[in-house]
Formats: C-alpha cells, structure tokens, sequence
C-alpha cells in the first residue's frame, strides 16, 4: 500500500490512513467477503482511489442511504483530491444520521485538510460528544488550536490524545512548543523526553532550539549532537551546539564544536566571536583576541566584533590596544557612534577625559536621536567637574522623553549639590518622576529617585520607591543601602536591620560607582 | 565662572559676606617647603623592588612629639627596612629631629634611641601613656611595633616586650592613643591592613615587563583591628576580642579616635580600604558596638564601598556636632558625612561642594585645620598614587601628586589650592599629614611623609594674620595629655568645637595642642574644657593669640611654648 500525499495540515493525510482501517474493520462485521463494499476498501488501502469509487457507485445506487457507503465514498473522494464533492457526501450521511462517528471524524478531517478550522473544530467537537475518548478527534483539535495559537486548549487535547501524539516527532515537539508557550519549562523538557532517537535531524534540532529557550542548555546540546548527521544545514546544527555549550558553560566543548567547523572551511565571523567567547572563558585570552580579529577581518563591516575586542582588552585592562582596535574599527565605520562612544569609554578609563568628550561629543553628532552617547557625555563631564555642562547636555536630552538622560539629569543635578527644597532638587525629582514613568522597569532611577525622598523627609514615598527598586534588581546594593535608612527613620528595626545585612553582605570587588568602569556598565545599560 | 563661585551662587550665597560670623575674604596664605633649609634631610626609603612587596607602597608616618618638653614640637619621621628582595646601601632608620627653637631642627635619633632599625615602618602615635609627664612613641610596623618610652632625658628605651604591646603578626598601619575605659590611662587602638607576607605575595598585573603592579587588597585576608588595654603599671592586656573592637576584620588604614554621640565617651571611626568603614560606639563598660552601617557613614551614598585611607573628626559646619572627612583613591571621592545631630551621618560630599574635585587623585594624610584661622575648619589632604606605574593606564595619572587644600567658606568648600603657594603643587607621593604649630607663632603648620622620597615640612606663612588662640591640656585625673577632653571656645557668637585627640588622619600624629582660628575676633569669651574624668573647667574672657594652658581642676596655668628665637641668638 502506498502512503497518500500530506495535504493540508499532513494530519488529515495520517489520520485518514487510520480511519480507512478502523471503517474496514467496522466494515468486516457483516458483510460477505468478497463484497463491493469490502473491495472498495481493500482498493482504498491500496491507494487506488478510482477503483474503490468505481465500486461504491452501483452499491449507492441500490442503496442511497447506506451510511458507510456514503462515508466510504466520502474518504475515496478526499483521498482522490475531490474535497467538495467529499464534504457533500459526508454532509448526507449526517443529514441521514447526525450522530455517525465515522462521517463527522472523515468530514472534520478532510476540513483540515480544506483549511477550514472552523468548521473541523465543530464537527470534532461534536463527534466527542459521542466518543469522549476519542484520541483521532483530540490530537486533531490539538493541531487546530495550537495553529491557532491558544496553547492551553492545545495542550489539553494533546494530552487527551493519549500516546498517539508521540507517533509523530512533530506533535511531540508542537506540544512542547505549546509548553513553553505557557512557562512551563519543566513539562515542555518533559516532553521532549519522549522524542525518540530516531525522530530525525530535523526533529531534534527543533528540540534543540525549544531546550535552549528554556535554559535547559546541556539538554540542547544533547539535542544538537543528535541533530548533526543528516541535518541539511551542518553548520547550523554545529554552531547551535557549540552555543548550548557556551550557555551552558561547557566552554571547553563549544570551543572544540566551534575549532570542528573552522576545520571544515566554514569562514563565518559569527563563528569566530562565539569562539572568541569560549576560548576567554577558557582563560585563553591570546586565542580569544586572535579569533575576534579574525571575525573582524571575515566581516570587516560588522561593528560588533570590534566592540567584543574592544570589551575583551578592558577586561584585561589592556587600555592602549583597545584604542588601536577602536581605530581600525572606525576606519572601517567611520560612522559607528557605537564605536565612538566604547572609544569614548577606553579615554575615560585611561582617566584621559577630555579625549573622551570628544569622542562623546562624535558619538552625538552621529547618531543625535539616541541616549547613549549623551548619558555617556553627560557621565564624563561630571567626571570632569563641569556640572553645568553635563546638566545642560542632559537635559537637552531629557526633553525626548529619553528615560536614560532623564535619569542622568537627576543624577547631575544631585552632584551638583542641589540642596533640599531647591529648584535644581525639584527638578531632579521631576525627571526621576518621569524616568520611572517612561520605563518602570529601570531600577537606577528609582533608587535615586528614592534618595532625595528620603532626603525630603518623604519616607513612605521614598520606601515605595526602593521597594520597587529591589523587586526589579534584588542584588541592587544602593537600593538596600537607602531603603535601610529610610526603614531606620520609620523607626522599623527589624526591616532596617535586615536591609542593612544585606548591604553588609554585598561586596565590591571593583568600585562600583559613578567611576570609569561605570560608564562600561552604563553602556550595557543602554544596549538592552 | 570658577567652580567655587558658581555653587556658592546655587546655594544662594556670595564669595565675599560681611557678618562676623561668615566667613572672610581669602587671605594671603601659603605654603612653603623648608624641610631642607630646616635641616631636615631625611628621605624616607619604600625598599621598592620588582616583586611588589604590598609594603612598599603604604608607608610611611609622620610626627609632632615634643619629645624634650621644652615647649617646641620635634619630628619624628618613620622609615621602612631590608626585605628579601631588597638589600640597601645603608641601615635604614627612623629618624628623631629636635627642633631647635630657631627655625631650624637637629638629628637626634642615634642619641635618643628612637631609630627603630630592622622594623618596617608605617605609622605612628604619640603620647604619655605612663602619665609621667612626657611623650612617649608608638611606631606601627609590619609584623610588629615599638613601644619607646620617654625617659624624661632626651632618650627612650624599647618596652615593647616588656609592656606586651607588639602587636606581633600583624601588619599595623595607624594607631592612636585614646583612653576608652576613662580610668585615666591610655590605651592604644592599632588598625591592621592585611595578611599579606613574602610568602603569599602575588603577581598582579598583566604579564609584561613594567606592568607588574601592587596588589588590590582584596586579595589578601583583611586583618581585626588591635586593643591594647593600659594595666597602669607600664604594661598592656590584648582586649581587642573582649572590647568588641577586634570583632571583625577591616582592611585598616586610617583611625580617629572622637566623641561621635558626645556622651563623653571616646568612640573610634576606622578607614578601611575596599570593605565597610567601622564606627566603633563606646558602651561605656569597656566593651564596643560597630555601628557605621546604620550610621550612615560605612559607605558611600549609593553603598558602594571604596579604598578608605585618612580620615579625621571635627565641626566642619560649626552646629555642634562632629564630622567625619575619608579621603580615598582616584576614582573615587573624598567623602564628607555630615552628623546628623542625632544617631549618624550624611553623605554632604556633593552638597558641600567637594564633589568631584579630588577625583583623580588619591588622598591619604588628611585632616580638618584651619589653616587660615577664619574659624571655620578646613580640609588639607596629602595625595600620591599606589601604583608606581599608574601612568600605564592612567596616561593623566602620574603616582606622585600634588596636595589640594578645601577652603571652608561656612560649611561649603571651595578649592585653594591654586592660592596656597607652588609648594603644594610639587608632586610628591604623599602619605602621612601631621599638622602642628611648630614655630609657635599661631597658625598650623604641616609635616608631609612621602613613600621613596624627602620629607617636606610646609611652613605657614600669612595664616596668623588673623586672630587665634591654642589650647594645651594637662590631665591629672583623667590621663595626662587630656585625650578625650571636648573644649567648647565662646568668642563673641561665635562657638567653636574641638577635642583632643590621641591620633587621627593616616599614619600621623598631630601636635597635642587645640588649635582655634578667631577670625577678627581678638578677644575670646569664654572656654569651657570637659575633661573625660568629668571635671569642667572654665576659662573666662582672655585675649586671643595666645597658647592658653589649661590644667585639669586648676583652670589657666602658666604656659611654656616661647616664640621661636632669630637664629644666633642664645
């Protein structure tokens, strides 16, 4: 028996394979042997869709109303491609006899098949009416309504379907697409545990892909591993395996992946910043360096690898070097301000601030309708001791509605030593105010926001603010340092205390304050 | 338009204000260097060597001790010692220079046994500890200390094992001596560094030849402060556990010794570099509670920590209550924590106009002088960098720096540096500030140690052009060098604030006398002097210009601190 062509959603195609054994089987209780009705189904079978209508036609003659005939010949008719005339005599089977299993099963299916989910849906839903436990119906109406997108209705259906669903690697892998749909990592690795081995390449790159969503990174690998011999993109199974390993801090074998692909000709730079990335993790920094000026040179015209080597040598306080990286960067993209402003950020390390203005003021010029490069000019102008200036550039920026610049304005005006109860503190407020509106999710101005409440005397003000502040950030020290104060003047011991704990506990190693290195961490800020 | 003027214009006041107690008009002060024309050669020696010993670069201490009591401050500067890796040409020594009484100062070290050879210095304390009437020294050391006491005679004699006062093993960097269990008898607070030795020093730096650098001292244990308890018979107990103070390991460098709560009981603030600062609140039963994080002055104001060194205590904004000022790395700010009145501080650093100004260098000997007796406490910090080769990453960043001077306007800052003479502007790798009035003539002087190189004795000259007054307290029932004791000055409506302390800044001790700038006002009204035992003594009304001497219980006595002479004369 040949397997008929997928059409439609290739369900209906599965299912109706099914479904002509199950009405053969039916079909067998009553029915003499050699029988034209039985012929028509051992035609069917064999996928000799003219045959079986041949046959059914003189046993409709004699008898119209012959439910499983109709219905049989509505399965021929679908399988023969004629859809509409297929509906037609499945709709008379139902007008003869609204509850028959077999036509509302064969006519949601070939509804599928026609595109037509509305109708599908109804007519499976009716037919569990009947058959409650019917998992045909279930893993259909699982496909409908995860195509549909409502997961929870999908999952429902997938999961009454029994083990059916798991006969077909893409059901398994739709439902747990559904999972992850709804955050529920756990069920959705869960599924993917019944992927078989032999699901295919493609099937368990998808799975890589779905693990990898949800952090489950060793389980990626595994999946990408599975997924290199026969997938049609090799590179893309290798690249994708080496990122589960990276993410999943496996540096050692993402660098091996990655070293794999590079021996077999494959020149992307991609390949080489990932590799880049495993070998620094690895501790080997030479190896690292040299990957990403490969990657520089593959794609000279994508400033991101400048930038990683950029990173890469202020990790290593390697100040100079990244100057020069910045250089040819820039020579290349004269007209980066990403570029302009890391350059900006290395001036500002090597304590070489008014190169680092300059470089600032560049970064402004190119790309005026961004915050970044004002916040980084604003930093470095506070850095420089000329406040007014830094608040005038920020609050230039401010007036755009630009959280970021707000959220510097306020903190320029703070260190300008803007007194309480002064216009310069009000204003600072006010820009906080409208930071916190515009991105609520930015904790910094929350917590300098907080600061000048609890300098006001406004505590429970102040309190709601740094609360909100460790719930975005809950490792965020200033946050801790000042609602432990303000818990302190409310006379709450015990939460001032517990505050104050946890500041006690966090521990710098760097100075992590308005220094150098901070505007590194402003621009990762500013980079989300 | 200056920096200085324009926050003066934000905080709504004006450069030049007439009511007396405002501040005046700036005033012709300066600075110079006369440690050469002195006599006073000494260099101090870092034993510097290309394994970057962490030692190396931390010291050393400088002090005012009128070691012969005859009414002139002499120095006392420290020295560091042969390591493993460094052998030098001559024996390094400390060095004891008597002033002369005439501007200029003689070596007396070999002669007063003092030279503290083979110890690797750091800081340094002076003070009567035996209460017999001279000043004795403590200098801090890398694995030990010495105790020299003053034998009345020009000489001392090394007690520390006798009196149990090496605190051995540790890396001490300042001490001072206050009196914490008000029996009248000093005890020593020792601040530790870190537990770095030659065995487990490390390379830090990247690996090319001159980028070795000092290590963080994050890499290294951080060490608990020591307290050596007075037995008031020439010994000393260990109560650092017992007391609390050694409860927790600080990275120590700089220690005050003030009444934080004014309740009469010496508290302790210590400096420590890269971890929370300690605010040490007396209990009054010998024991100790660490209070600086809720206090307000454990970080900085975003609770971030960073490299205390030099701290000092004093009424910056003239309300009563005293201020901390920490001074810290570049790339940090010098904080100012204002007291609240109450229970802590307030971090002022920008609103008292400090700001960023100090933000490329690295401050350590420091403290609040009046240096051109307005009244109102100024801030005068000694820099140099850590890193000798700071230059390599840092292109504007050199390791030597110049000092900077904050001019208090009434309770705002403003730099003066520029003002104050080129002298300060020489860079040096600066590290102990010990203020005194070493020519008795009125306005504070200052004794800089810097790491490898000379020492500089910055004369002032133009601060006694206003009016001032100096106190000197004997103890008899609380210790004898009057540690503890607050002094509040009434001239006209002006209050002044001050208290002796037994130690302050980093590595330093000051002279022991109070100084008080008068501004315009010749006469002084009143001062009242609490002593720790409790006893109240009051001055009334005298003139100003003048080393007042006041003895506990007896009111005024005569003093003996007698004008220099010219040079020549007998």
């Amino acid at each position: 028996m040949t397997v008929p062509d997928r059409a439609g959603f290739g369900l209906a195609g599965r299912l109706t394979i099914a479904m002509a054994w199950c009405l053969a089987a039916a079909a067998l209780f009553g029915q003499p042997a050699a029988s034209p009705y039985l012929q028509a189904v051992s035609q069917l079978q064999k996928g000799d869709t003219a045959a079986a209508i041949a046959l059914l036609e003189p046993v409709l003659r004699q008898s119209p109303n012959d439910l499983r005939a109709l219905t049989l010949m509505g399965m021929a008719l679908a399988a023969a491609g004629r859809r509409e005339e297929a509906n037609q005599r499945f709709r008379q089977t139902l007008q003869i006899e609204p509850r028959f299993a077999p036509a509302l099963k064969n006519m949601a299916l070939n509804e599928i098949a026609m595109g037509l989910a509305g109708d599908a849906t109804k007519h499976l839903e009716q037919l569990l009416e009947l058959t409650p436990q019917d998992p045909v119906a279930h893993l259909a109406l699982a496909e409908i309504h995860f195509a549909g997108k409502d997961f929870r209705k999908a999952v429902a259906h997938y999961q009454q379907s029994g083990e059916l669903f798991k006969k077909d690697p893409r059901d398994v892998l739709n439902l747990a697409r559904a999972f992850v749909e709804l955050n529920e990592a756990e069920r959705a690795a869960s599924t993917l545990g019944d992927l078989p081995q032999e699901a295919g390449a493609a099937a368990h790159f998808e799975a890589g892909i779905l693990l990898a969503r949800i952090s489950d990174y060793s389980g990626a690998a595994r999946r990408f591993e599975l997924s290199r011999s026969g997938h049609p993109d090799p590179y893309a199974a290798g690249y994708n395996l080496a990122l589960a390993y990276q993410k999943g801090q496996q540096f050692a074998a993402a660098a091996r992946t990655l070293e794999e692909l590079v021996s077999r000709g494959h020149q992307k730079a991609e390949l080489f910043n990932l590799l880049a990335q495993a070998y620094e993790k690895s501790g080997k920094t030479k190896e690292a360096y040299e990957a990403l000026r490969t990657a520089t040179k593959i794609d000279p015209g994508d400033e991101t690898n400048y930038l990683d080597l950029i990173a890469l040598c202020l990790d290593h306080n390697n100040y100079d070097l990244a100057l020069e990286i910045a250089g040819i960067g820039l020579a290349r993209l004269p007209q980066s301000a990403r570029l302009e402003i890391q350059r900006g950020v290395v001036w500002a390390m090597k304590g070489q601030f008014a190169e680092a203005r300059k470089a600032f003021e560049e970064a402004v010029e190119r790309a005026p309708g961004t915050s970044l490069p004002y916040v980084s000019l604003g930093l470095v102008l506070l850095q420089m001791n000329q406040i007014p200036e830094a608040i005038k550039i920020l609050r230039r920026r401010a007036r755009q509605d630009d959280y970021l610049a707000q959220w510097f304005l306020g903190e320029a005006l703070n260190r300008a030593g803007a007194a309480p109860g002064s216009a310069e503190e009000n204003e600072a407020i006010e820009v906080l105010e409208r930071s916190v509106k515009l991105n609520p999710q930015l904790a910094h101005s929350r917590v300098l926001l907080g600061k000048l409440l609890l300098r006001r005397g406004e505590l429970d003000r102040a309190a709601g603010q740094l609360e909100r502040a460790l719930q975005i950030e809950p490792e965020e020290v200033a946050a801790a340092y000042q609602l432990a104060q303000v818990y302190a003047k409310k006379g709450d011991s015990r939460r001032a205390r517990e505050m104050f704990a946890k500041v006690s506990k966090a521990k710098a190693e760097e100075r992590d304050q308005f220094t150098s290195r901070g505007l590194q961490q402003i621009v990762k800020e500013g980079a989300r | 338009m200056r920096l200085g003027a324009l926050l003066l214009g934000l905080a709504g006041g004006g450069l030049f204000l007439l009511s007396q107690d405002s501040p005046q008009p700036a005033s012709p002060v300066s600075f110079v260097d006369v440690a050469a024309e002195s006599g006073i050669s000494f260099r101090h020696d870092n034993a510097a060597s290309t394994e970057k010993y962490l030692i190396e670069t931390m010291g050393a201490g400088a002090a005012w001790i009128d070691y012969n009591s005859d009414g002139f401050l002499d120095i006392y500067l420290v020295n560091s010692a042969p390591t493993k890796v460094y052998r030098p040409g001559k024996p390094l020594r400390s060095s004891l220079y008597r002033n002369n009484g005439e501007g200029s100062f003689t070596e007396v070290t070999e002669a007063a046994g003092v030279a503290a050879e083979g110890l690797f210095g750091m800081g340094v304390a002076a003070g009567d500890y035996d209460n017999d009437g001279d000043q004795d020294l403590y200098v801090v050391g890398y694995w030990r200390s010495i105790l020299y006491r003053n034998e009345g005679n020009g000489r001392f004699t090394d007690v520390t094992q006798r009196a149990a006062a090496a605190n051995a093993g540790k890396w001490g960097s300042s001490a001072a001596w206050f009196d914490y269990d008000r029996d009248g008898w000093l005890d020593l607070v020792i601040v530790n560094y870190v537990d770095w030795s030659v065995q487990n020093n490390l390379y830090c730096g990247e690996q090319r030849p001159g980028y070795r650098s000092y290590c963080h001292p994050n890499k290294y244990k951080g060490q608990t402060p020591t307290l050596l308890g007075n037995n008031r018979d020439g010994t000393f107990s260990d109560a650092s556990r017992k007391s609390g103070i050694g409860s927790k390991p600080g990275n120590g460098l700089g220690v005050v010794c003030f009444d934080f709560n004014r309740d009469g009981w010496t508290d302790l603030f210590i400096a420590n570099d890269s971890t929370e600062n300690f605010l040490y609140l007396n209990r009054r039963d010998k024991t100790f509670t660490e209070i600086a994080v809720r206090a307000g002055a454990a970080y900085g104001d975003n609770g971030e920590v960073e490299a205390g060194m030099g701290v000092d205590a004093a009424d910056y904004d003239g309300d009563g209550w005293p201020d901390v000022f920490i001074t810290h790395l570049d790339f940090e700010l010098n904080r100012l924590y204002r007291h609240n009145g109450k229970d802590g501080f307030e971090d002022v650093t920008f609103r008292a106009g400090l700001g960023y100004q100090t933000f490329h260098l690295s401050g350590f000997g420091a403290g609040f002088v009046d240096y051109d007796n307005d009244g109102w406490p100024d801030i005068f910090i000694a820099n140099g960098h850590v890193l000798d080769n700071i230059h390599l990453f840092h292109a504007k960043t050199t390791f030597a720096e110049p000092k900077f001077v904050f001019r208090n306007l009434g309770g705002r800052f403003e730099n003066a540096t520029g003002l104050l003479g080129p002298d300060l502007a020489r860079p040096r790798v600066s590290r102990a500030a010990a203020f005194g009035d070493y020519d008795n003539d009125g306005d504070i002087d200052v004794l800089v140690s810097n790491n490898g190189q000379e020492a500089e004795l910055l004369r002032n000259e133009g601060g006694n052009r206003r009016h001032w007054l100096e106190l000197y307290l004997i103890g008899t029932r609380s210790n004898r060098d009057g540690v503890g004791a607050t002094v509040t000055l009434t001239a006209s409506d002006r209050k002044l604030y001050n208290e002796r302390k037994g130690g302050a800044s980093y590595q330093a001790a000051h002279e022991p006398r109070l100084h008080f700038g008068l501004g315009a006002l010749d006469r002084v009204d009143r001062i009242e002097v609490r002593w720790p035992s409790g006893v109240v003594d009051v001055i009334p009304a005298i003139p100003a210009d003048q080393v007042v001497t006041v003895k506990e219980g007896a009111g005024q006595v005569e003093s003996r601190f007698p004008p220099l002479r010219q040079k020549g004369a007998g």
